[in-house]
């Protein structure tokens, strides 16, 4: 009752509160843009305004509210602005460190392979892309995903679904 | 449990080791699964962090609003009425000039009823707020008064100082000379070391402050303002310098005797009819070699 009542009391507008959601949220909602739009730097804008406007509008979004505030506000911009322009995303490459022991012709065979992954991601819609990287590359759950997005986690599932088919489709051939 | 429900439960790791390694030996779910691994070992790029928060507070920055002050406010719009009515008064109290150029004659009135004509290259100057208190102008030059009754009015001339009390009077005041006609009322004209009081009719002509001739007139306002200049028995030099007021010309000599003497007048008006009317009696040719160059020749 207490824990409900002070965080009533704590406002977006305190600027400690406002640079906690920050660390909490900044880089998962960049990373969200960025599976959009392919493009850092847009991405940046998107987070920049997204969390303007949750200054903007502090009094009116409760700390608990916030989470989705950005999300939504970063989704409506990414439409606004962004979405008509092609999406080329570049990974930064696998998490895994090259090992010594492995061949050149191995290391080969790799890149060859996160090259069309990337391309084959880059076939994806939008909303696949977004929903699989989300649960991939951020390690979301479908719940998560879900509240992020303001839909269905039966709608997360079907996103991820066709994810993985078209990227079969598009792996065919592809030895590994 | 079908196949894709199982699937998605090993995506969010809800899986144990046993149903994870039952699902990859369905050979269509163990391509998906092998996808989804090495999508798992992608990277995002990096977060730029701090960038982004720097920007973000400088747009949260308020902006700078500016509160005027309203006593500040009250000042400045106070200090520029002061300075429009501190020039207005310094505007005012600074002297009235007024100067003719060669061949241009004007009318002035004078705060009260009295007006001046100014004659071709002169200089009047006066102070209309001082009028009230003292009626006094300094001349260079030549100018006809017609001075309303009152309190002394005062010509200040470099060579001395004529005061009237209503009436109408030519003062002459160029290089040493000063010549006064008086053509209504008194004036008196004070000399350095003499006064001498004009009666209408009269007229006075002084050289360094010196009187050098008192001698009558008959004509009721100086001939000037008919566009003339009339001499009597005076030297050409003073003709021709009286000349070079009216039109603005350069004159060559050529063996001309300037201290020979002449009687008539020439007009104003026009440069050759005022050449013919100087030449002619004194048997001179002229010739006007342009617009501002005219040569003088004793006759053949």
């Amino acid at each position: 009752m207490t824990d409900k009542k002070s965080q009533d009391h704590q406002n977006v507008c305190q600027e400690q509160i406002y640079n906690s959601i920050y660390e909490a949220h900044g880089k998962s909602l960049w990373n969200f843009a960025y599976f959009k739009c392919g493009d850092r730097d847009d991405a940046s804008d998107l987070v920049q305004e997204a969390f303007v406007k949750l200054w903007n509008n502090c009094a009116k979004v409760s700390p608990a509210k916030a989470k989705s505030f950005l999300y939504t506000v970063a989704n409506n911009s990414f439409l606004n602005a962004v979405a008509h322009k092609k999406v080329v995303l570049n990974y930064m490459g696998s998490k895994k460190e090259a090992v010594d022991k492995q061949s050149p012709e191995f290391l080969m065979e790799e890149k060859q392979y996160g090259d069309k992954l990337n391309a084959a991601i880059n076939e994806l819609t939008e909303a696949q892309r977004t929903a699989f990287l989300m649960n991939r590359i951020d390690g979301k759950k479908y719940k998560e995903i879900a509240e992020e997005l303001d839909i269905s986690i039966k709608a997360v599932e079907k996103r991820i679904s066709q994810a993985l088919l078209s990227l079969k489709k598009n792996l065919e051939g592809f030895n590994k | 449990m079908d196949k894709q429900s199982l699937l998605h439960k090993w995506m969010n790791k809800e899986l144990s080791p046993e149903q994870e390694q039952l699902l990859m030996q369905d050979p269509e779910m163990k391509v998906l699964m092998e996808i989804a691994e090495q999508t798992a070992q992608l990277q995002a790029p990096e977060f730029p962090k701090d960038v982004v928060m720097e920007n973000i507070r400088v747009l949260n920055q308020p902006p700078k609003v500016r509160r005027l002050n309203p006593i500040k406010y009250v000042i400045r719009i106070a200090a520029i009425f002061a300075i429009v009515a501190v020039s207005y008064v310094f505007w005012q109290s600074l002297d009235t000039n007024i100067d003719t150029q060669i061949a241009e004659k004007t009318q002035i009135f004078l705060p009260d009823e009295s007006s001046v004509d100014l004659n071709a290259n002169s200089y009047l100057t006066y102070n209309t707020q001082d009028w009230r208190d003292a009626r006094s102008l300094k001349l260079e030059g030549e100018a006809f008064f017609k001075v309303a009754k009152g309190s002394a009015f005062v010509v200040e001339t470099q060579h001395g100082d004529v005061t009237v009390l209503g009436t109408q009077f030519n003062v002459y005041s160029r290089g040493d000379r000063l010549k006064v006609s008086c053509f209504e009322g008194v004036v008196s004209v004070s000399l350095n070391d003499q006064v001498i009081v004009l009666e209408a009719g009269m007229a006075i002509d002084t050289q360094a402050g010196k009187a050098l001739t008192e001698s009558r007139t008959a004509l009721s306002q100086p001939k000037w303002l008919q566009d003339e200049s009339s001499f009597e028995n005076a030297p050409l030099s003073e003709v021709l310098f009286e000349l070079e007021q009216y039109y603005d010309i350069e004159l060559q000599l050529d063996n001309i005797d300037l201290s020979q003497r002449f009687t008539g007048s020439f007009t104003h008006q026009d440069l050759d009819i005022a050449l013919q009317s100087i030449c002619n009696p004194l048997q001179m040719t002229y010739r006007v070699l342009d617009q501002n160059n005219v040569v003088l020749n004793e006759a053949k």
